[in-house]
């Protein structure tokens, strides 16, 4: 059974300007113990996305669709009353969120944010529900956990606070972890030793992963499968390998021509042109359209479906949201070929 | 943390002096002294010239400010002219009595400010909301001493009279004329009967302020990322409420504590005088119709360090509900 199944998710927002489609008919899968990276621009819906299946969508002004669907291992989410969702939050699907200096209570300790957790879900006394904490503590390679767990976050450096996140997200053994963005706000060098750390945690507990971020190159490091998102929707899904190395969409394509790759040279970046549409007011048809360099007639005219990559050899799981794909255009340009 | 207080307690020092100070001239810089009041009226000028030099009254202003200030540091406040009594007996029979009154106003008021400001903040933008937006903002605009006299109307005089309300609280005074007779569980209720009108008059204009308060620093937590990470453990709403946001919450709120002192103090001042309240605040008032010099100065010291004091136990709640002070 598929761990995570994400199908058609909306996830609107009642705005002044109007109703805001941050996320608009989103679907993808996680497998058990597979890790799925979420890639796109900032603004694109990722995180709204990541919400959504954790069911942290303030509502109002958020409100998930009632068609939408979101199935972990079967259960229907969507539309389940808060008090049985709150039985998977922590338990089942477990986040790590981005900025890990304001995502912990700066007044309480460390290990009573942790121990919280473990009393909640695992039903355990004060002294077990520590000792399980200290371990916890350990396990994400943080020194001296026993000084540690009676720490308040602002004693610790932002590497160490993620790990603590990290060891609160994975408390309750979920099957699924949810990370935001959860390197983003550190520096290369703790970036690197979070990403190792998270994937060997992962490896170790067969734990799926829904990794969500903008950096291509962590995506490759660490994932199974990638889908990428722009404007509310999913534009192109495949294995890291195929995507990377032949990516379909011109938005993958450009996201990535824009990155800089050692040994290429003194060649350009290509940056895509232009920003993320308003989510009040995406574009007519492809929504990628306006930015797009092969962009043609029926781009804004009508919205392409996520079609199947036919007749390849590349996995059965390769889908792209392009109309190119239906008729391809004679030379392909020279535009950020893969690795 | 110990030390950290006595620092504080040692700053106080020049505080207090300061204070005494300027409330020494301003008694004895004002215009006319209370001999003629306690010579009586007509009598000659030099039996008015004996009793200010008995007092003390003919020395110049600098010697009276260092004989005062002497006496003060000997912890001699001087003799109640209108009492005959120590000041300092004075004092210490009528200082209980308002830090009764305050502090059972001042529970009250976080209490129910609290409460009210979370409740608010949950219920964002909701008619519970605005209603009870508008009845802080009204206790907080009318002064304790009206709010007292209409709580006497309503719940003393009405209940009783009018209405027949099985109910009905004292009027004035600590405790009923037959104190004396009752039995001891008879009495704690009696005082705590005599309690509920002025304390709460007291506590409703303070509590209007702390709600606003609490409100708005509520609505500022609950939007945090870590209120959000609490969520996300699948935690109750209300343990998110009450064991993330909470705490949070009231850091701002101890700042209110500080600067709602003075504003209690004054208040029991007014308060005290409606309901005959045996306290320091009916004592002052008493004490300036009387021109009890010696009272009014050590009545005005006393409240200034209750102000200090009340700040200092401000600071060190600070350090207590923010970790990031404790070991800043």
């Amino acid at each position: 059974m598929t761990l995570l199944e994400v199908q058609d998710l909306r996830t609107w927002f009642a705005k002044e300007e109007g109703e805001v489609r941050a996320v608009d008919g989103v679907s993808f899968h996680v497998g058990e113990g597979e890790a799925v990276g979420l890639v796109g621009e900032s603004g694109c819906g990722k995180t709204v996305t990541a919400l959504s299946i954790a069911g942290l969508v303030p509502d109002p002004p958020g409100h998930i669709h009632g068609s939408s669907s979101i199935r972990l291992r079967g259960t229907e989410l969507v539309g389940l009353p808060e008090r049985r969702l709150r039985r998977f939050r922590g338990k089942e699907v477990a986040m790590v969120f981005q900025d890990p200096m304001s995502s912990l209570n700066p007044v309480r300790t460390v290990g009573s944010q942790i121990s919280e957790v473990v009393r909640l879900h695992g039903r355990l006394g004060a002294r077990e529900a520590k000792r399980r904490t200290v371990q916890l503590l350990r396990e994400v390679e943080i020194p001296d956990p026993d000084t540690r767990y009676r720490e308040y976050p602002h004693q610790l450096s932002g590497g160490m606070r993620q790990r603590v996140m990290i060891a609160m997200a994975l408390s309750c053994e979920p099957s699924l972890l949810v990370a935001d963005e959860p390197t983003t706000a550190l520096d290369v060098t703790i970036q690197a030793q979070l990403l190792e750390l998270l994937s060997g945690l992962r490896r170790e507990r067969k734990m799926g992963l829904l990794l969500i971020t903008h950096d291509l190159a962590v995506v490759a490091e660490l994932c199974d499968r990638v889908v990428v998102m722009y404007a509310g929707k999913v534009v192109e899904t495949g294995r890291v390998k195929d995507v990377f190395s032949q990516p379909a969409h011109p938005y993958t394509r450009g996201l990535l021509g824009s990155l800089p790759r050692i040994g290429s040279g003194r060649r350009r970046l290509a940056p895509i042109v232009g920003g993320v549409p308003d989510p009040a007011g995406w574009p007519s048809g492809c929504r990628f359209h306006p930015r797009c360099p092969h962009a043609w007639g029926r781009c804004s005219a009508e919205l392409p479906s996520l079609r199947r990559r036919g007749g390849r050899a590349h996995g059965e799981e390769w889908t792209v949201r392009c109309w190119l794909e239906e008729e391809p255009l004679e030379p392909t340009p020279d535009v950020g070929k893969g690795p | 943390m110990i030390g950290y207080v006595l620092r504080r307690v040692g700053g106080a020092v020049p505080l207090v002096l300061g204070v005494a100070t300027i409330v020494f001239f301003v008694m004895n810089l004002a215009p006319g002294d209370p001999s003629s009041l306690y010579a009586g009226p007509g009598v000659s000028p030099q039996a008015l010239e004996e009793v200010r030099q008995n007092m003390g009254l003919d020395a110049p202003v600098h010697v009276r400010y260092i004989r005062w200030m002497g006496a003060m540091a000997q912890g001699d406040f001087g003799h109640s002219l209108a009492r005959g009594q120590p000041v300092r007996d004075v004092i210490r029979d009528l200082l209980p009595n308002t830090l009764l009154l305050s502090g059972t106003a001042l529970a009250l008021a976080f209490l129910a400010g609290i409460l009210i400001g979370v409740l608010q903040a949950v219920r964002h933008n909701t008619w519970i909301d605005s209603s009870l937006s508008g009845a802080s903002l009204f206790f907080y605009s009318i002064p304790s001493f009206w709010l007292a006299l209409m709580l006497i109307l309503v719940f003393s005089l009405y209940a009783r009279n009018v209405w027949g309300w099985p109910v009905h609280f004292p009027a004035s005074g600590m405790t009923s004329v037959d104190h004396a007779w009752m039995t001891p569980w008879e009495q704690v209720k009696d005082r705590a009967m005599h309690l509920v009108l002025p304390a709460t008059s007291l506590a409703l204009v303070l509590a209007g302020g702390i709600a606003r308060y609490t409100r708005t620093s509520m609505l500022e937590v609950i939007h945090q990322d870590y209120i959000r990470t609490a969520r996300a453990k699948g935690l109750p709403e209300w343990r998110v409420i009450a064991g993330h946001a909470l705490r949070n919450a009231l850091i701002p709120v101890v700042t209110v504590f500080g600067l709602y002192l003075p504003l209690l103090f004054s208040g029991t001042v007014f308060v005290e005088t409606v309901f005959a309240w045996p306290g320091m605040g009916k004592l002052v008032v008493d004490a300036i119709g009387q021109r009890d010099y010696p009272v009014v100065m050590a009545g005005a010291l006393v409240f200034a360090v209750m102000v200090v004091v009340g700040n200092l136990i401000a600071d060190v709640l600070y350090s207590v509900v923010d970790p990031r002070i404790r070991h800043g």
